[in-house]
């Protein structure tokens, strides 16, 4: 049986976004999390809207039972945000929960079935030790690869090292990754780390001479990313500095139908295509340099939007490992494979480069709260689109086509979303 | 076999024992911290007003789910009620019965338009009616930490 070209339905559109500050919290919940998202989303729809206009809402969550020993998150928020007694829903994809619930939310609309949702995620990490959130997150791994010591930083060091074997990388390439979303970090206000890594190390100088130890001479920023005492190896070859943190946060997005959009904003973000595939363990996928899922994710969205690679002009990708974000930018076309690594050294994802990725300082500066990850990503794609990302802003450039790439697990959920301003 | 029983099968090659430590921190958020500062530090109840709805919630809570807004004020409350429902229970969470049934009651706070879940104390479960007057009783200063339990119960008026 052919299936015929995948299409959204109807039209759908963004006319709100918002995030919380995503950070280390001790004393904020989940609720107060999302609650900080939530009101910035009202605020931002220009023409205001009334909240009880909410049909449906989807809310992507990937452990708060094991993190915060709480589940059933989505009448927690219903209760919160004013939407009992219309359904709330939890979804699940490990990193990528909350774009499953923007997806949920995007089928609901484009099937006819509600005109008005909101999409979002949360997730409080940092209450748990180090050792119970790499627990917590390798429930995401394939069956096996965690109890075989495959955590997180592992299957991420076990994929740098075959990048590394086949197109002759090293660590050096990945540093410019790191180095590139620390250049961004400190333009982003509501981001975990505000410090690039020229600042880092001066106050790792100032610290040393305080003292009264022996101050590094680092003559740059790889020189300082190369000593183990400024960036310690995690899973080799992982240091520190190629992992994400632990966070907490909380973010959601306000879809409606394409035809409603205008009575919302003059400025509506269009999601013309959306795909996501699933990925088999470690073990048995056929590579370790590219995602079965993304390529997936990635045909079925520009097949469905009609766009290529080349379109696009920014993306947000699931930088959780320096390595992922190499990998993903080639299973999505933006470079050959084998040529990312370049294309980085070349400095062509810089903000004022060819291609920027990660303006928000990626996952690596910003943050990962897992199940808030998702739509955080789309929050700045929104920004961008609008032209309201403040210093972080793309510049000298009129955009009009954004994309995010989410990962969830080692590969097993990967999903890709193309978004348009017209 | 009981209801907590586990099927256990070790002896089966397909089967292997795993271990996930795991330490919770239950974070009160910054509505419930204020609420429970108070009951630990001053024997108060302390519930939040939302100006803009005029309704009072009980505990404190930092976001109205009406308007939608942050709430910032609190206001005590006296901490009486009259019984709403109730339930008695007989048995722990392992299913061995309890020397004593426990009552757990919800109750009508006064001047709040919310609802208190917690023990019944000094009264026979017979006893209890719909509109049974409360009130609650607290640990003494010295042992109170801040948790629930710093109410051991609500007692007939």
């Amino acid at each position: 049986m052919m299936s015929g070209k995948r299409k959204i339905g109807r039209g759908v559109a963004i006319v709100g976004a918002g995030m919380s500050n995503f950070g280390m919290f001790p004393d904020k919940d989940s609720k107060d999390l999302f609650a900080e998202a939530f009101s910035e989303m009202l605020a931002s729809v220009d023409k205001g809207f009334d909240p009880a206009d909410i049909q449906a809402a989807w809310i992507g969550n990937f452990s708060n039972d094991f993190f915060v020993h709480q589940a059933h998150w989505g009448p927690i928020i219903a209760d919160l945000t004013g939407i009992v007694p219309r359904a709330v829903t939890r979804t699940e994809g490990a990193c990528a929960s909350s774009t499953l619930a923007m997806r949920d939310g995007l089928m609901a609309i484009a099937s006819g079935m509600y005109d008005i949702v909101l999409a979002g995620g949360v997730e409080e990490m940092s209450k748990c030790t180090t050792e119970e959130v790499t627990e917590g997150l390798a429930l995401a791994t394939s069956p096996y690869e965690g109890e075989a010591g495959y955590t997180f930083p592992g299957v991420f060091g076990a994929l740098a090292t075959a990048y590394f074997h086949k197109y002759g990388a090293g660590r050096e390439h990945l540093m410019n990754i790191t180095i590139k979303s620390h250049e961004n970090a400190p333009l982003n206000p509501k981001g975990q780390f505000k410090q690039t890594i020229r600042d880092l190390m001066e106050a790792r100088k100032a610290k040393a001479a305080k003292k009264g130890e022996q101050v590094p001479d680092w003559a740059d920023e790889k020189e300082a990313l190369f000593d183990p005492r400024f960036n310690p190896p995690v899973a080799w070859p992982m240091h520190l500095y190629d992992c994400c943190p632990i966070s907490d946060g909380a973010s959601c997005i306000l879809m409606v139908a394409e035809e409603l959009a205008k009575s919302f904003t003059d400025n509506p973000i269009y999601i013309v295509g959306f795909g996501q595939g699933s990925g088999r363990g470690l073990h048995a996928c056929p590579s370790l340099t590219s995602f079965e899922a993304n390529k997936q994710a990635a045909a079925e969205a520009y097949g469905m939007s009609g766009l290529t690679p080349k379109d696009v002009q920014f993306a947000e990708v699931h930088d959780c490992f320096s390595i992922a974000e190499l990998i993903h930018i080639e299973d999505l076309g933006f470079f050959g494979e084998g040529e990312g690594y370049k294309a980085v050294a070349e400095g062509e994802t810089r903000r004022e480069g060819r291609m920027p990725i990660n303006t928000s300082g990626g996952l690596k500066c910003k943050g990962h709260p897992v199940g808030a990850t998702g739509t955080a990503q789309m929050y700045e794609v929104w920004k961008q689109l609008r032209g309201e990302a403040g210093e972080r802003q793309i510049p000298g450039r009129d955009l009009y086509i954004g994309a995010t790439q989410n990962l969830g697990g080692t590969g097993g959920t990967c999903t890709f979303t193309i978004f348009e301003r017209r | 076999m009981g209801l907590t029983e586990k099927i256990n099968r070790t002896d089966h090659l397909s089967y292997f024992e795993g271990q996930i430590p795991v330490e919770y921190v239950y974070t009160y958020g910054l509505g419930l911290e204020k609420f429970f500062r108070a009951i630990k530090d001053k024997g108060q109840f302390l519930a939040s007003r939302c100006k803009a709805c005029g309704v009072t919630y009980l505990p404190a809570r930092s976001f109205c789910e009406r308007c939608l807004g942050g709430i910032e004020d609190t206001v005590e409350v006296p901490g009486t009620g009259s019984v709403y429902s109730w339930t008695v229970v007989h048995l722990n969470m392992d299913e061995t019965p309890k020397e004593e049934p426990a009552i757990l009651a919800l109750i009508d706070m006064d001047g709040t338009d919310c609802r208190f879940m917690h023990y019944l104390t000094g009264v026979k479960a017979e006893d209890v009616k719909a509109g049974l007057k409360v009130k609650p009783v607290l640990k003494a200063k010295k042992d109170r930490v801040g948790h629930i339990e710093d109410i051991l119960g609500f007692q007939p008026v």
